[in-house]
Order: C-alpha cells, then sequence, then structure tokens
C-alpha cells in the first residue's frame, strides 16, 4: 500500500467515512463536521504510523485530506 | 507524590465528584499515575447494583479524566499567560472494560500522553486492579475557559 492509500485509510478510519466516499479536497470541518480534537487525533496516527514529529502549529494546515497527506509527504521527505 | 487536598486545589470538581484519591508517579507533561480507593461508603454501592455492588465504568472514566486534568494543570501551571481554566473531555476513541471493580479495590489509573498541545491533549490510559487490567482506552481533551 503506498503512502496515499494508507493516510487515506488512517483518515477514513478516525473521520468514519468509507474510504470511497471522502473527497479529498473537502473540508474536515466545513463540510465534514470534523473539529480540532478529531484533527488532533489524525496527526496524532500519522505521527505513529510514520515515526515523524509534525510541528503542532501545522495542525491547523490539516484542513483536507489532500492538505494532510501533502503535510506528511514534507515530513517524510525532511526525515528520509 | 501528590496528596487528596492539593488534588482538591487542583482539580474544578468538589468532594464528593472527586475520583482521583493520590497521586502516586508524575512525569510532566507525559505521564501520571494516580490511585482511587473504592469503598463501601460510596453512594453507587448501595444501588449498583443492591447486593451485587459493581464501581461504575463511567466512574472509572471520570477516574481518567480528572487523573489527566491534573496532569495538565501541571503541565500548564508555569504559563502566566494562561487563561484554560478548565479540561474537558471531549472523545473516547476507544475504551473497553475487562472485569468488574468492587468495593475494597484500588484502582491504579495509568495515563500516558499520545499527543499533549496548548489546548488539546489525546491521551493512553489503564485502570488496573492488583496489576489486573480492569478497564483500557484512548481519550481527547481539549481546555476551554471556564465561563
Amino acid at each position: 500500500m503506498n503512502c496515499e492509500e494508507r493516510i487515506k485509510e488512517i483518515v477514513c478510519e478516525i473521520v468514519e467515512v468509507a474510504k470511497d466516499d471522502i473527497n479529498p479536497d473537502a473540508s474536515f470541518m466545513d463540510d465534514m463536521g470534523i473539529d480540532s480534537l478529531r484533527a488532533l487525533e489524525i496527526l496524532a496516527a500519522i505521527e505513529n504510523e510514520y515515526g515523524i514529529t509534525i510541528e503542532p502549529e501545522r495542525l491547523r494546515e490539516m484542513t483536507t485530506l489532500n492538505n494532510v497527506i501533502k503535510l506528511t509527504k514534507e515530513h517524510l521527505g525532511e526525515t528520509q | 507524590m501528590i496528596s487528596y487536598n492539593e488534588i482538591l486545589s487542583l482539580l474544578k470538581q468538589k468532594t464528593p465528584f472527586v475520583f482521583v484519591d493520590k497521586v502516586i508517579e508524575h512525569e510532566k507533561g507525559k505521564r501520571i499515575v494516580s490511585l482511587k480507593n473504592v469503598t463501601g461508603s460510596e453512594l453507587f454501592s448501595a444501588l449498583h447494583f443492591p447486593d451485587n455492588p459493581v464501581y461504575p465504568g463511567i466512574f472509572i472514566i471520570e477516574s481518567i479524566a480528572q487523573t489527566t486534568a491534573i496532569m495538565c494543570s501541571l503541565a500548564m501551571e508555569e504559563n502566566e499567560n494562561n487563561e484554560i481554566k478548565f479540561l474537558a473531555l471531549g472523545g473516547i476513541q476507544r475504551f473497553n472494560f475487562y472485569k468488574p471493580v468492587r468495593p475494597g479495590d484500588t484502582l491504579k489509573i495509568e495515563v500516558e500522553v499520545v499527543k499533549l498541545l496548548e489546548q488539546m491533549a489525546i491521551v493512553k490510559a489503564t485502570a488496573k486492579v492488583n496489576d489486573t487490567l480492569v478497564a483500557e482506552g484512548q481519550m481527547t481533551f481539549g481546555a476551554v475557559k471556564d465561563e
């Protein structure tokens, strides 16, 4: 499973949306009703999965699935 | 070690709704271990259930939440600009109960931080009686102003 698919799987599990139903550009907060605590869960799960540390201030960038993928890839690039 | 009187000064809850008796270990912002002595003189023992007292699971969750509140309170106390007054339980991602807890048991609550930010926290927690796991789970907390 590639990185994007795995992140999608993690996010979908936390937000309780089927993988086929999630719009990668849908706003977590405005379109999906996901609050900041749930976003923090996503951040922690991504950190745990990839052994990376995402700066707390970047939590606000995690607004869509595509943004989560972008942020994760950025950190994987820094750590590899 | 943090005594019961100190705990009362750190928590918003007041007796009899205080579900932590003592803190026995504490690593600032990382981990905390507390004890809660379950007794037959508590209200639940006559009602939940008559002739078969079982400590309500929701009280175990409350013990974990209060233990987490103590840890976060200690982690944040040096922040002079801190306007946060109250740590609210925001969600329970996963929680399982394994064995009943009864009067005479001492609950050992261990809370470990998964992620702690200024206004949010995710923790993993276990509750044990005599080193036997009775409950465990993961929860999120959000800090809110006391209005």
